[in-house]
């Protein structure tokens, strides 16, 4: 028997499409507003990278796209660099104590050399925990990677999904002075907690993990109803 | 006396044969951490390390002759 009614189908799923567009579109906004208030900044030795262009990490999802890379603000390092300045004059100091002056003079150059291949040594351990001690913030996930010390280095993440509250504290002179802090993320699992010390532009950072949340959770409800 | 130099000698290479072990380990760091973030500027990175254990073994051989 021939159908005598049948349910107009068509226009059912271009409704549908055109709510998807909708949405596809709202995503696309999100993004964008995220782009603009990033922007595009910073080198491969600032504390602040703002969508850097050729950076990979261990881990990374083929699409996953990173949005900013944060390090410990400059600041933080002058403490070992003035510490440093210090280390290169002590030679200068020994040499009017009577104990080094009374050593032969091959032994005074082979100790000296070895005074400044230690202070290399801590320039290279410093420069190397703040260079590698990265916070990588993605369209996805947010990593923290610690690099403790020579034999000991950290790499945690969580999805963006999974973040449920983000704060930051800004304080003390060159906090203020200089405009850092530390960003604390909060997420689901396990009541874990991320740690972005001493970060760049703090209030920025959260308000880029806060559009991205709403991305995500756009992309879920688009999930959901697809 | 000349024993109390050949100590203080064998003591100072000690240290700096300790010190290549320590450079080394340091080359090693760099390459792992290099693993984890991957920049092309790594290159720059790595060139210091690795003149940091060529300049320990520089100071090591010199120490040897010099003592």
């Amino acid at each position: 028997m021939a159908d005598i009614y049948s349910a107009p189908k068509k226009k059912a799923s271009l409704v549908g499409k055109k709510k998807k567009k909708e949405r596809s579109e709202k995503l696309k906004q999100v993004r964008k507003e995220v782009y603009r208030l990033v922007g595009k900044e910073g080198n491969f030795l600032s504390a602040f990278v703002a969508r850097p262009a050729r950076l990979s990490f261990e881990n990374q999802m083929v699409k996953e796209k990173v949005i900013l890379l944060l390090r410990r603000h400059w600041v933080t390092n002058l403490r070992w660099i003035a510490i440093v300045l210090l280390m290169i004059i002590v030679p200068g100091l020994l040499r009017l104590l009577p104990p080094f002056g009374w050593l032969p003079g091959r032994f005074k150059l082979v100790l000296t050399m070895m005074w400044y291949l230690f202070v290399l040594a801590f320039i290279l351990e410093e420069f190397f925990s703040w260079y590698f001690s990265v916070n990588i913030i993605t369209d996805e996930r947010v990593i923290d990677v610690d690099f403790v010390s020579l034999i000991y280095k950290r790499v945690s993440d969580a999805e963006i999904v999974n973040i449920e509250d983000v704060t930051y504290e800004m304080g003390g002179i060159a906090g203020t002075m200089f405009s850092y802090g530390t960003v604390y993320v909060q997420t689901a699992a396990e009541a874990r907690e991320f740690e972005f010390e001493s970060v760049p532009r703090p209030a920025l950072v959260v308000k880029v993990l806060q559009k991205l949340r709403l991305e995500e959770k756009q992309e879920e409800l688009e999930g959901r109803l697809s | 006396m000349e024993l109390v130099w050949v100590v203080a000698k064998v003591c100072l290479l000690f240290a700096l044969g300790l010190y290549i072990l320590f450079a080394f380990v340091l080359v090693r760091q760099v390459y792992m951490m290099m693993k984890v973030i991957s920049t092309p500027h790594n290159w720059l990175i790595k060139l210091f390390a690795w003149a940091h254990l060529l300049g320990s073994f520089l100071v090591f051989l010199f120490a040897l002759i010099i003592l």
